[in-house]
């Protein structure tokens, strides 16, 4: 049904009471509104009806025979009647239908507890059932990754292929067979990598989808839930820590109270293993000799202050992540500026996501995205530029699905590689690197020429408006076509698209922040963003694969700015005061001369807390060699790994649903994690840590209360509009200004630059199933994605004389990793795709600063 | 002695079993005799009730048989009664036949049935029909059964069964349309396509131009208004060219013959395409510059871009069909050099020919006087120079009047006027595109027809014509018109197109010596028993050369049977109908449909309609008028179909 035109209402009446609903409801929908609970086995609100289990039947006046109440659309002046003795013996019949050689297995039935049937069949006190037939149902499938089938349970009431198909977009279930013998079965999915939706097992009403890593774990009613974000999307994703003797089994979401309506990422669903895994760091380790032994806090706590002293302010470095939360973030910075007296602190964002922001910040007064991703449902076309959306941001994926269905959105899709959403897309512009401000440049000035530009927008808030027609009359649109190999004809189709639609949303990722032009393609959909009326319509959305990406920009982990983006020389007085020091440290280093520094011997001291050099950042192998060289390291984090190996220190940390706190999404909404378990072992909140050494440090108590955290924060920072956590459940701990473009600031970039690119490209990036490193020690996501591997097209692995499976090492000239070559229909010819997240690959060994793409030679090894 | 038995087909019991005389014939019950020529029909089985022509037909066994393929073969599992419920009813049926039957098994069939009334759709629902009538009617056999009086039936029995849906049973074509719409109702708009596939390859064209005689047999217009099956079938169409997904279909391994299809028309296309998947080599004559036939050039681009024809055309080709252009049988190709060089040959040569006006002067080749309505139409898609006046005249009422008379706006016209011998409410054309034509300023004069042609130096200068009424209903039903005498007057103008009509133009046949080709005595080729097949072996026929002027659907149904028929024409060397097509005909002439039908859903639920650009600044130009649906507008219109599917099976000697 449209999302799109608001609809007349009309009256009815059910069970006596009358009822205004939107034309085209269903009955059950408008019996939901007074209240009426209507029996269903098959409904689910989210998704399209399907009318399957016959039980919701009612009367309705005038009508010679029942009619179900999930799919028949109410019409002004209906008498509904809900429950008769008739109606409820019908009811009552079907059910003991269902339960034909349904087995009775209940007692080992993982969906025991919160079953469907068995809530109806006792609420109807259906006690027996009197017909008998052969059992003809198909054996349990228990092959597929990740999910058991158990056909003889299921009650084909589609919800699981609905969910997928409608919802997530991925959806590869569907009935097969004819008869009762009819049952889900699995499509072939994308081989290289492949999902399994996860939220069937969640919409399932009986025990017909189980989850392999849940099953048999914990019966349903023991388990405490408590209200979380999800791990991979943030706060665009509400959950349910499902809990139990301090060990956490699943994750869930409810349908209708929250943001994501109850669907969930695959992360959500299977990837939350790590948090159990076997690899967690349980106490402080600090080296002896070339052993590391475990050691005493307090005796960690003052090996590294007594470095720290020792070293100096200057020589101190520490890097900090996206996975941390808001209130760590502030006190990781907090800590160094004020405690350790050094301004070298960074995180992964200086290779890409900050570049992004600042970029935006310059051009569009704008930090983050424009709008709230929910808005994207709304979109009338979609532009995903640059992003393996599907895996960078599944509940950004999720409301593009929602576009699409409900609003008939028209979907354009740019990247590089065939990814899963280009498989909707009504245009697929399958670019070349380096040409992406070329093929933006050439959109906005097709949608210029076409004269579909907002002039009325455009006339108010952009300064250099005049400059827009001047820009669109000099884009060579043959440059255009010839840089990016993709063809005029289609860029005019997918200008069309966008220029003609109301409501615009641009959408960009990984491949844009991490690309050699990232300040430039950033500043070309920004134009395009102005032009396609996207900034005053759906909005415009820089999307990073880490749920708290924008609360780590916001807190200012870089050495050029102090929270709330203020410029560091300038702001550092106030803070100095604030934070009870003399002085802010001067000068400061960024990650790369924090490397350097490193190497230099200038740095002596590096401080790591989440996250992993050697595997996820860009000349990993570099990096490998300057921790091997560095005086002293120090690395907090969850998990045992190379890198923790290295360390001189190492401080176990809290994990997620261990710790509270807060994210912030791209889209600015911020969420409160929920802290369902204690940490493991001797493991401490990274936020326990830093207040710890802040304490040390400064001699003054640090507060670990989130609120009081966030309040400091925006004192200093102005960042928020309120500190007052909102929601009844699910907490929203902080909130921002929408945004607002002042009249004349806006800035048209006329960004056009392109760098040609030659020989072989290597691309690294992520998998929808992991996420960082850390998945890669849960059991689900590897179930399903278990290592590293070198996509190729089948035209290149002929020129270099490999096939499938075979060992091949990609070399650039900053570095090289050696995979298993997986020949792909994905990736073009000229382009090399690896993911980044297998330690024992490094992928990004070979990828330099500041570039996505690389020139590589591939040798069979 | 009569040669039912027994019926209680449409609710209607007759039961000779002790007498009685009503036959096949008095109850207006096309029931065949006959199963393919070679075996005698015992008894059938349907949605509205059995039937049973042999006496010894053992009906128990059958409806236990019937139950099985209900269950087994068609029933989509996806309601619980159904899935369920046919499942308990085919168990306790071969318990019977079994021998291992209880009495209290027959209340169980008939409290099932009872309960299999709320099903999803209604193949489960109409099956029970039958079922409940063998245990109403026929209880005694029943009964020996389970009281060990009776055995398992030995041989010399077998059954056939076939799927149908009234709208699916009146598609020429035969679509298996409740399936490609619940496909578009679960938001599965590939795999519509891919059902729609399976019957016809160019949804594209019936998308859009199919006079959708399904929608006449849509049980949903018995509840509000007919769902929007055939602008279902464009979203379906739609969506794959719009998101630029390539064409699916892959041919099967080359068997080695070749065919040549005459006419890249509906009928041909269609016939191609099916014979291409089957591994054959196909070759496609056509004299036209470009595919489509008729469509191509009969259909203004306004209402069928031609475009999207030409892109069903290319898919067809990326099967290996070969397509060669402006090439035509009997010109550049002899039908009897042709028959040599190819295994087969379907001629879907069409039917363009136009009819005479039975008026003088039509032949004296003045200056604005058309040959016809479709000559026209030829001509100015084809951009063959000709020239539109101010003034147009066309003459007729079916859908090339309609078409000529807009074309004409667009073609510079400032006055079009369509004249026609009856009233609006005669017109064969579809009265939506009559609306359209009125929207964009066509002129009607009505109740007249054309006496003489006015001309000057030459030059048409405008039309006598005369007022005519109408009198007593002819054949067809309508009301016979007839000259009001004295009442002529002239209607100035420059041009006239007469559009009343065409005949195929069969002259190919004319010197092909050693053709057995027969024709019918409406000057079209002579196909025999639905096989598509002339007199001349190896050599089909289908669509508008077969037919007369007729629908697309109709062609690509043609073109359709003749192409399953060629193939075990080409494998076996015989050219026979399969039991699903016997079925098909069976069933057909039966009828599916019955508007008499009371349907106990509340219904209110108007029909959606696609987007349209409006009269006055469409007539302009030939840009498409209708716009595609939304997708999800398609979604709510695809949930408005009541899955009207029901299942009949023949018993038939061995």
């Amino acid at each position: 049904m449209s999302d799109k035109n608001t609809k007349a209402m009309i009256n009815l009446t059910i069970d006596g009471q009358s009822v205004q609903v939107e034309s085209g409801a269903t009955i059950i929908a408008a019996a939901e509104k007074l209240g009426i609970k209507i029996p269903t086995m098959c409904y689910l609100k989210k998704v399209s009806t399907t009318g399957a289990c016959r039980v919701c039947l009612v009367e309705v006046q005038g009508v010679d025979a029942p009619v179900t109440a999930c799919n028949t659309v109410a019409i002004d002046g209906m008498v509904v009647t809900t429950s008769t003795p008739e109606l409820e013996k019908k009811r009552r019949d079907i059910i003991r239908l269902m339960l034909v050689n349904h087995p009775l297995d209940c007692p080992v039935c993982d969906a025991a507890g919160e079953c469907d049937l068995q809530n109806i069949c006792y609420d109807m006190h259906i006690l027996q059932q009197p017909y008998s037939a052969e059992d003809v149902a198909m054996p349990k499938i228990t092959v597929w990754p990740l999910i058991e089938n158990v056909p003889s349970r299921c009650i084909l009431c589609e919800r699981c292929v609905k969910v997928g198909h409608e919802l997530t977009g991925i959806g590869t279930f569907t009935v097969s067979e004819r008869g009762d013998k009819a049952f889900i079965t699995r499509k072939p999915d994308n081989e290289i990598d492949p999902y399994i939706e996860g939220n069937a097992v969640a919409v399932c009403p009986v025990g017909a989808m189980i989850s392999k890593p849940f099953k048999h774990s914990s019966r349903s009613w023991t388990l405490n839930k408590v209200p979380s974000i999800g791990f991979a999307c943030g706060p665009l994703e509400q959950v349910e820590l499902n809990v139990r003797g301090n060990k956490l089994y699943r994750i869930t979401s409810e349908d209708d109270v929250t943001v994501n309506d109850g669907v969930m990422s695959f992360d959500t669903c299977f990837g939350y293993g790590f948090v159990n895994s076997d690899k967690r760091l349980t106490a402080p380790l600090v080296k002896q000799g070339a052993k590391q032994v475990e050691a005493q806090w307090d005796d960690a706590y003052a090996q590294i202050t007594a470095k720290a002293a020792e070293v100096g302010g200057a020589a101190v470095a520490g890097l900090s992540s996206a996975r941390l939360t808001v209130e760590e973030n502030y006190l990781f910075q907090k800590l160094f500026r004020a405690g350790f007296g050094s301004n070298n602190i960074d995180s992964e964002a200086r290779f890409g996501s900050a570049v992004v922001s600042d970029t935006l910040a310059a051009n569009l007064g704008l930090r983050g995205a424009s709008n709230s991703v929910a808005a994207i449902a709304g979109a009338d076309a979609v532009l995903v530029f640059g992003s393996d959306i599907t895996a960078e941001q599944p509940q950004v994926n999720y409301m593009i699905q929602r576009a699409l269905r409900r609003n008939d959105a028209k979907l354009v899709v740019a990247n590089m590689r065939n990814v899963r959403i280009a498989g909707l897309s009504n245009c697929f512009l399958n670019y070349k690197p380096g040409s992406e401000v070329l093929l933006a440049a050439g959109l906005t000035k097709l949608i210029v020429d076409n004269g579909q530009l907002d002039s009325a927008f455009v006339k108010k808030f952009v300064k250099n408006g005049a400059d827009i027609k001047k820009f669109a009359a000099k884009v060579d649109l043959q440059k255009v076509e010839k840089t990016s190999g993709v063809s005029l004809e289609l860029l005019k189709e997918a200008a069309e698209l966008l220029g003609a639609a109301d409501s615009v949303a641009i959408i960009f990722g990984a491949d844009v922040a991490q690309s050699v032009l990232c300040k430039e393609v950033t500043a070309a959909l920004g134009d395009l963003a102005v032009v396609s009326g996207a900034l005053n319509s759906a909005g415009l959305f820089p999307v990073d694969e880490r749920a708290n990406t924008q609360g780590l920009l916001d807190c200012a982990v870089r050495a050029e700015m102090l929270p709330g983006y203020k410029e560091y020389s300038a702001a550092a007085a106030d803070f100095a005061t604030a934070w009870g020091v003399d002085a802010l440290p001067q000068g400061g280093m960024n990650a790369v001369q924090i490397l350097e520094g490193i190497e230099s011997g200038a740095i002596k001291m590096l401080y790591v807390a989440a996250t992993n050099p050697l595997v996820t950042w860009p000349e990993s192998a570099r990096w490998k060699k300057a921790l091997e060289k560095v005086e002293f390291l120090v690395v907090q984090d969850i998990l045992a790994s190379e890198l923790t190996a290295m360390a001189d220190v190492v401080l176990p940390a809290a994990a997620y649903a261990e710790k509270s706190g807060t994210w912030i999404a791209c889209d600015n909404s911020a969420g409160a994690l929920g802290k369902a378990v204690k940490p493991l072992a001797q493991a401490r909140s990274d936020k326990q840590i830093f207040a710890d050494f802040l304490a040390a440090t400064t001699g003054r108590e640090q507060t670990l209360c989130n609120e009081k955290i966030l309040a400091e924060l925006n004192d200093l920072s102005g960042l928020f509009t309120t500190v007052e956590p909102s929601g009844d459940k699910y907490i929203v701990p902080c909130a921002k200004a929408a945004y607002e473009p002042k009249a004349a600031s806006l800035v048209f970039s006329k960004s056009d630059k392109a760098i040609a690119v030659k020989g072989l490209q290597l691309l690294t990036g992520k998998m929808h199933a992991h996420t960082g490193v850390t998945s890669t020690y849960a059991p689900g996501a590897l179930e399903i994605a278990p290592g590293g591997y070198v996509e190729l097209n089948s035209a290149d692995a002929a020129k270099v004389g490999v096939k499938d499976g075979d060992s091949v090492t990609v070399k650039s000239a900053v570095g090289s990793f050696s995979g298993p070559v997986k020949l792909s229909p994905y990736v073009p010819a000229g382009l090399v795709f690896a993911p980044y997240h297998f330690a024992d690959m490094a992928a990004r060994q070979a990828v330099p600063v500041g570039g996505s793409t690389v020139a590589v030679e591939l040798v069979k090894s | 002695m009569s040669e039912i038995v027994f019926s209680s087909w449409g609710r209607k019991i007759v039961d000779n079993r002790s007498g009685g005389s009503a036959d096949l014939a008095s109850l207006k019950l096309k029931i065949p005799t006959e199963y393919l020529g070679n075996s005698k029909v015992k008894a059938f089985m349907g949605w509205d009730g059995v039937v049973l022509l042999d006496k010894d037909t053992d009906v128990v066994a059958m409806a236990a048989e019937y139950m099985k393929r209900v269950q087994e073969k068609h029933c989509c599992g996806k309601c619980t009664p159904g899935k369920k419920g046919t499942r308990v009813l085919q168990d306790t049926l071969a318990r019977i036949v079994e021998g291992h039957g209880s009495e209290a098994d027959l209340d169980t069939i008939l409290n099932l049935s009872e309960l299999l009334e709320e099903c999803k759709c209604t193949l489960c629902k109409t099956a029970v029909i039958p079922v409940q009538d063998t245990v109403n009617h026929f209880r005694d056999d029943y009964l020996a059964y389970i009281n060990g009086k009776r055995k398992a039936p030995a041989a010399g029995i077998d059954y056939r069964d076939k799927l149908t849906a009234p709208c699916m049973d009146r598609c020429p074509a035969h679509i298996d349309i409740p399936a490609y719409i619940e496909e578009i109702k679960n938001y599965r708009f590939d795999e519509s396509l891919d059902v729609i596939r399976r019957r016809m390859p160019i949804a594209a064209v019936c998308g859009r131009v199919c006079p959708h005689p399904c929608e006449t047999a849509c049980r949903r217009a018995l509840v509000d208004e007919p769902v929007s099956i055939m602008v279902l079938k464009r979203v379906a169409s739609d969506h794959e060219w719009m998101h630029h997904k390539p064409f699916p279909a892959k041919p099967k391994a080359p068997t080695g013959k070749k065919v040549l299809v005459v006419g890249a028309g509906p009928a041909g296309l269609t016939c191609a395409y099916y014979l291409a998947l089957e591994g054959h080599k196909v070759k496609i004559i056509e004299m036209l510059p470009e595919p489509g036939g008729t469509v191509a050039v009969g259909i203004p681009d306004y209402r069928m871009p031609r475009h999207l024809l030409r892109r069903e055309a290319e898919n067809i080709a990326s099967l290996g069909v070969e397509i060669v252009y402006n090439t035509k049988l009997g010109r550049d190709i002899a039908l009897s050099d042709a028959k040599k060089e190819y295994d087969a040959i379907f001629l879907g040569t069409g039917c363009f020919k136009s009819k005479p006006m039975g008026v003088d002067g039509e032949d004296a080749g003045y200056e604005g006087f058309s040959p016809g309505g479709i000559h026209y139409l030829r001509a100015v898609a084809l951009g063959q120079g000709i020239k539109t006046p101010k003034r147009v005249v066309v003459v007729g009422g079916g859908n090339t009047a309609i078409d000529c008379v807009r074309v004409a706006l667009r073609e510079g016209a400032e006055e079009s006027i369509l004249v026609y011998r009856r009233t609006r409410n005669e017109m064969p054309a579809e009265s939506y595109e009559v609306d359209d034509a009125e929207e964009e300023g066509v002129r009607f004069e009505f109740l007249v027809n054309p006496t003489k042609l006015v001309t000057k130096n030459n030059k048409i200068t405008g039309v006598e014509v005369i007022k005519m009424e109408l009198g007593e209903p002819d054949e067809s039903g309508r009301r016979r018109p007839k000259p009001v005498p004295g009442s002529e007057y002239v209607i100035p103008c420059d041009m006239v197109i007469p559009a009343i009509g065409q005949d195929p133009d069969l002259s190919y046949l004319d010197d092909c010596k050693d053709c057995k080709i027969k024709k019918t005595r409406w000057n079209s080729v002579l196909t025999h028993g639905g096989t598509m097949m002339t007199d001349d072996e190896g050599v089909f026929a289908g669509g508008d050369c077969e037919y007369g002027a007729m629908t697309v659907v109709m062609a690509v149904g043609h073109g359709k049977r003749a192409a399953s028929v060629l193939n075990r024409y080409l494998k076996d060397g015989k050219a026979m109908l399969d039991d699903e097509e016997a079925l098909e005909d069976a069933v057909n002439r039966l009828g599916v449909f019955n508007d008499k039908e009371k349907i106990p859903l509340p219904g209110g639920l108007k029909r959606e309609h696609q987007p349209k650009i409006s009269g006055p600044e469409r007539a302009k130009n030939y840009e498409e008028i209708e716009l595609a649906m939304p997708e999800s507008q398609a979604v709510v219109e695809a949930d408005r179909c009541l899955r009207c599917y029901r299942v009949a099976m023949v018993a038939i000697d061995q």
